[in-house]
């Protein structure tokens, strides 16, 4: 009787950590399926909305800097060593292009990957000059990538996208 | 530095194991940042990103961010439940166990990242989700048969550590105990190989990329071998210990049976 109960006890105790494991891997599937991944949507085209600083260090910046805002002249100044310089559409495809449209009409062609759990932005030009973005939100209408500025500014930029298609 | 277990260990054992095995984690930690933005040698971060990605909502990141966490912590359980289960029987291999899968997981990382890596998402989670469980393995591992002394995965505790024991260090009955001294010098030494293998892998890295896994698998390759090799050398000591008690023994058996003959002789005659 007594073995019988240790048996059972014994079981038990297997069973439980069974179960545990098991519902770990639940939890961790029926989180997965609620969702679509960050590589999945971002998917389309999206068009710049705006650039704000979100950090600005002032001591470096000098006390004339603007509060939040930045204009199309800032912008093209700090955007002038960058690889996304003058676009004002982004596109996004499946293949790992990202397609840059300025207002002139030109249009440039990157490679781009997501890194981490998808909060990194990493864009590659065909002579391999890459640059890394945080990408702090995105979802079906909206994405928010940040990024460090080191001329001038000496700031965090925050450049606000709306998807279009 | 495997063998042994809880208190059999030496302070020279500990600081064998933690020594090299902190120097592991900080290379594989480093790498990871570098290659995967991500760490993977520690869970604070983690849990802190998981709470953000649960008040944000982004449920696909926190599947992704839980995942990572439940197989650090799966990796710890098995190492333990290796060294529990098959320790009294055979405690140099249960012991070696978790390493040899460590090696494993942290070899395919280094192969797949050589070959295959196409820097899509899903296999950088995949990798990562396989260093973490590495990692888990390893700090098991270690903290299980060093009756938790040796944890060299993350340095928020050992820095707690370090900073209650300098303190204590200020009075000088407390300077005078060997034991904490003994515990400051394996922390300060498992502090130092982190940040080395660290700075290795980021001197590295630029280099040899994903090459940085099989330096990583080799140095974990050679503890257990090392093991094995002290393990052997034992065995042949002791055989031979036992060997050479065996001969004096027949020759003083001899030796008797010689002197009896010799007794018995005049009488026969």
């Amino acid at each position: 009787m007594k073995t019988k109960a240790g048996f059972l006890r014994r079981n038990k105790r297997s069973l439980a950590y069974m179960a545990f494991f098991i519902i770990g891997a639940l939890v961790f599937s029926l989180l997965i399926v609620q969702d679509k991944s960050p590589d999945q949507k971002i998917i389309g085209k999206w068009r710049e909305v705006s650039w704000e600083y979100e950090k600005v260090n002032r001591k470096k910046a000098g006390s004339n800097m603007p509060k939040k805002q930045i204009t199309d002249d800032v912008k093209h100044e700090l955007a002038k060593n960058l690889i996304i310089h003058r676009a004002e559409t982004w596109e996004f495809l499946p293949d790992g292009k990202l397609l840059l449209y300025q207002a002139d009409g030109t249009k440039t062609q990157l490679k781009w990957n997501l890194k981490g759990r998808g909060h990194i932005l990493k864009l590659r030009m065909q002579d391999d000059v890459t640059e890394y973005y945080d990408l702090s939100d995105l979802n079906r209408e909206k994405m928010v990538l940040y990024f460090d500025v080191e001329i001038q500014a000496k700031g965090i930029v925050r450049m606000k996208f709306e998807k279009i298609t | 530095m495997l063998r042994k277990f809880n208190t059999n260990r030496t302070l020279a054992d500990n600081i064998k194991l933690g020594g090299l095995t902190a120097f592991v984690a900080g290379m594989v930690n480093v790498a990871s940042i570098m290659i995967f933005f991500a760490f993977t040698s520690n869970i604070t971060g983690h849990i802190a990103v998981l709470a953000e990605e649960i008040s944000k909502g982004n449920w696909y990141q926190v599947a992704i961010v839980f995942g990572w966490i439940f197989l650090f912590f799966s990796g710890s359980f098995l190492a333990n439940f290796i060294v529990i289960n098959l320790g009294n029987r055979k405690r140099s291999m249960a012991h070696s166990i978790p390493l040899v899968l460590e090696i494993i997981c942290l070899s395919v990382v280094g192969i797949y990242g050589q070959f295959f890596y196409q820097e899509t998402l899903t296999e950088t989670e995949l990798l990562l989700a396989l260093m973490l469980f590495a990692m888990g393995l390893q700090n098991g591992l270690t903290a299980s048969i060093s009756n938790f002394a040796i944890k060299t995965t993350h340095l928020t505790g050992l820095m707690t550590d370090l900073g209650i024991l300098f303190s204590m260090f200020t009075k000088e009955n407390y300077r005078r105990n060997q034991e904490l001294r003994d515990k400051a010098k394996l922390l300060l030494v498992i502090v130092s190989s982190y940040l080395v293998g660290g700075i290795v892998a980021g001197s590295i890295y630029l280099k040899a990329s994903f090459l940085v896994f099989h330096i990583v698998s080799a140095i974990l390759l050679f503890i257990v071998v090392y093991d094995y090799y002290k393990l052997k050398s034992k065995i042949r000591v002791k055989k031979k210990k036992l060997f050479s008690i065996r001969s004096k023994f027949h020759a003083a058996l001899d030796n008797e049976q010689v002197s009896y003959t010799k007794r018995e002789q005049p009488a026969e005659g």
